[in-house]
């Protein structure tokens, strides 16, 4: 479904951090990949690659097995959604207004529109009626969060995004929204995920494998129980040494 | 109504109808009436007074926007055909200036008037008296405790200040630059000692002036004459014969009592103009003067103010016009350019720069290029382009920089969902940059009200007229008639501004703005 051969991104002016060196690995459909790594290992360049937030120096990204690079950037993200740190709401725009926005923008009919927004924010356990006209400042950070996901979720896209989606949360909101994960994003239809993450407890609970990303380079790819069994290299090692919270900041 | 403007705008000067102008002093005006009444024989006679000084009056003269006017030799010989050599006495300057004029221009000096109306330094005869001064030279042992208040044209010319005090070697302490009527009042008061007076001036008799003596002989002659554009002549060669009866009519006495009468006394200029022409037997007593709107008398505010409303009422609505036009076109310009640039740091930087240079041109000198430009003119036009240039800086400045502070995290997600650039901009970055675009509107409003007064200079209307009169008459009654209800329009005008941003605003950002408004 996603597949990166023998990515490379260089950054003039900057050497080592955010740059990608040789990647290559692939995520199967209804996959959720975790990259794990720390600040600077570049694997926010990795996740923008997907829908060409971001282009390769070289190597190719393929989603649906096309290279990104021949097809159209806008028609691309409608069909991969995207969630980020801190959820990106617009202010001015209530949250029927957020969630709907691609749809309106498509010109669906405020019916059908409506009631979609309805479906979602109920997918992600915010009650429609009282949350529909709420504006972004008028929310908590899990809400804001929430929303978020079912703004990417409204064109129904078959691939997710999420760049540290549960990274601006306090630990007890962050548990409660990583048990609601897999219903979060899987409903309707299996989606091929890949997310970013700095917590590599986070990416064992959520991945059904990770990759770990250190420096640019991908150092290991494999099943929480893989990784576990046997750190592959002293990156890896490095990596589950200090374990699992946070390895630096967000990135 | 907007078709209307657009058509007004669009009128040309009719082609047979001669237009007089004059500057914003009341000599000008009066001589300006008196060259009209006399051309009123030969038909319809426009005339534009009050004019903002020597150089619109010129640019105004040589691109055929007004005919002739009154202009004096001393003047033209410094600051139009910028010559720094006194050319000599009397006669021999009006001579050159004539020859110079007529080659360089293709405009032509008539027969001056009589009088000469020199630059001098005046203070009061009392003052005069207990410090023993008659002449300049007498001033050297008080320079350091002599104030001074001249107005900014003598300050600035080569004939003024700066050759006056390189001529006789006089270094004044305190030198101000100041309105030249509110000087004459700083004078009396005993603020000021020293003034930049006219020998003709009527306000010399009114304060109890001395003018002391230019015993080295600096000031050139300003022997005063009617200008008028070679073209006109050579089209309707009876005009010389019917301006030159003015010839030799009027020396510095008769002038300045003529002065007196309409600066002192508040009469009003087309009456006194009249008066005199039909006592020298140039115009018989049978036509009558129009109505005059000059005439002052010396009723209360109160009276003067209820006399005037409608006067009042229609240059406020020529003050909206102006002003709604020059911030109407900016907007339509800066806001889509700002939007353009806003991409680009150069460009912003560029843009930017270009609208902070304008801001810096001195108004007078930029209403005297515009009034060159053809198609613009002494006309509504010329002034709605000023204020419009004028009126591009903050409107710029604050599209670009409402669409600068919009947060790059919400720019990424929005373009990361898969919106369009368009998108993007109409969804996204003009809806959070609305508040900061709207302020810079509002700014740019009130400053174009205020700026907006300098339409007068060109004759286009608006309060800046009774201001710009009343400054020069020293009447505050005139001027605040100017003042106030311009006041009263940028009050209201802010206002306004204020609750439509608040309305433009997205609902979702309105609550910040609501407690930022009851602040403020």
């Amino acid at each position: 479904m996603i597949r990166f051969d023998s990515v490379s991104r260089t950054y003039a002016g900057r050497t080592v951090v955010d740059a990608l060196c040789q990647v290559s690995f692939e995520v199967q459909p209804g996959e959720t990949l975790c990259l794990v790594g720390a600040s600077g290992s570049g694997k926010t360049t990795a996740l923008r690659l997907v829908n060409r937030m971001v282009e390769p120096s070289a190597g190719r990204v393929f989603v649906d097995g096309v290279d990104v690079a021949r097809q159209d950037p806008v028609a691309l993200r409608r069909r991969t959604g995207y969630v980020v740190q801190r959820g990106g709401l617009f202010p001015h725009l209530s949250v029927a207004g957020n969630v709907g926005l691609l749809a309106r923008l498509d010109g669906w009919d405020s019916a059908r529109i409506a009631s979609r927004v309805a479906t979602l924010l109920e997918l992600v356990q915010l009650e429609p009626a009282t949350f529909r006209d709420r504006f972004p400042h008028q929310l908590s950070g899990g809400q804001r969060q929430r929303v978020g996901v079912a703004r990417a979720l409204m064109l129904d896209p078959p691939v997710l995004l999420m760049d540290e989606p549960f990274g601006a949360l306090d630990p007890a909101t962050r548990n409660e929204l990583q048990a609601e994960f897999a219903q979060l994003t899987r409903v309707g239809r299996p989606r091929t995920t890949l997310l970013v993450t700095h917590d590599l407890a986070e990416a064992r609970r959520l991945g059904d494998r990770i990759a770990v990303l250190a420096a640019g380079r991908l150092v290991q790819i494999g099943t929480p129980a893989e990784l576990a069994d046997g750190p592959t290299s002293i990156a890896t090692t490095a990596f589950f040494g200090s374990d699992s919270m946070e390895v630096g900041g967000a990135g | 109504m907007l078709v209307e403007l657009a058509l007004a705008c669009l009128a040309a000067r009719p082609a047979d109808v001669i237009v007089v102008g004059s500057k914003n002093f009341p000599e000008s005006h009066l001589l300006g009436e008196m060259l009209t009444l006399l051309l009123e024989e030969h038909g319809e006679v426009e005339h534009r007074s009050a004019l903002g000084g020597t150089l619109v009056c010129w640019a105004a003269l040589t691109s055929g926007e007004i005919d002739v006017y009154p202009e004096y030799t001393g003047t033209a010989w410094s600051v139009i055909l910028k010559e720094s050599a006194p050319a000599g006495d009397a006669l021999t300057t009006y001579s050159l200036t004539r020859a110079y004029s007529h080659a360089r221009f293709d405009v032509e000096w008539l027969a001056p008037f009589g009088f000469d109306n020199s630059y001098a330094l005046a203070l009061t005869s009392e003052r005069a008296r207990e410090l023993g001064v008659r002449t300049i030279s007498d001033l050297a042992p008080f320079a350091a405790r002599l104030r001074a208040g001249f107005s900014a044209e003598f300050t600035d010319r080569p004939d003024g200040w700066p050759g006056l005090s390189a001529a006789y070697g006089l270094e004044l302490v305190t030198v101000r630059a100041m309105e030249h009527a509110l000087a004459y009042e700083a004078v009396a008061n005993g603020t000021l000692d020293l003034v930049d007076a006219y020998s003709t001036d009527g306000k010399l008799v009114r304060y109890g002036l001395t003018v002391l003596e230019d015993d080295r002989g600096f000031f050139p002659p300003y022997q005063a004459a009617p200008v008028v554009r070679g073209q006109l002549l050579r089209e309707r060669p009876e005009v010389r014969a019917t301006l030159e009866r003015l010839a030799s009519r009027l020396d510095d006495e008769r002038m300045g009592a003529l002065n007196f009468a309409v600066e002192v006394e508040g009469r009003g200029f087309r009456e006194v103009a009249h008066e005199f022409l039909v006592a020298e037997g140039l115009l018989t007593a049978a036509r009558p003067a129009r109505r005059d709107a000059t005439s002052r008398g010396n009723s209360g505010f109160v009276a003067f103010f209820a006399r005037r409303w409608r006067t009042t009422l229609g240059l406020l609505l020529e003050h909206v016009r102006l002003t709604v036009l020059a911030v109407g076109i900016g907007s339509l310009i800066a806001i889509p350019l700002g939007v353009l640039v806003a991409r680009k740091r150069w460009a912003t930087r560029l843009s930017l720069g270009a609208a902070g240079i304008v801001q810096t041109v001195p108004s007078l000198a930029l209403l005297a290029f515009l009034i060159a430009v053809p198609g613009l003119g002494l006309s509504v036009r010329s002034a709605v382009a000023a204020l419009t240039l004028y009126a591009l800086l903050p409107l710029l400045r604050n599209t670009v920089s409402g669409l600068a502070s919009v947060d790059d995290e919400l720019v990424d997600a929005g373009r990361g969902l898969g919106l369009t650039e368009g998108q993007l901009l109409r969804h996204v970055r003009l809806p959070l940059a609305t508040r900061t675009i709207m302020a810079g509107v509002r700014t740019a409003t009130v400053l174009t009200i205020g700026f907006a007064t300098l339409a007068a200079f060109i004759g286009a209307g608006g309060l800046g007229e009774p201001i710009v009169t009343g400054l020069y008459l020293n009447d505050v009654r005139l001027i605040l008639a100017g003042a106030l209800p311009a006041a009263v329009f940028a009050i209201v005008a802010d206002f306004a501004l204020g609750r439509l941003e608040v309305a433009l605003t997205p609902r979702g950002l309105r609550t910040q703005a609501y407690e930022q408004l009851d602040r403020s």
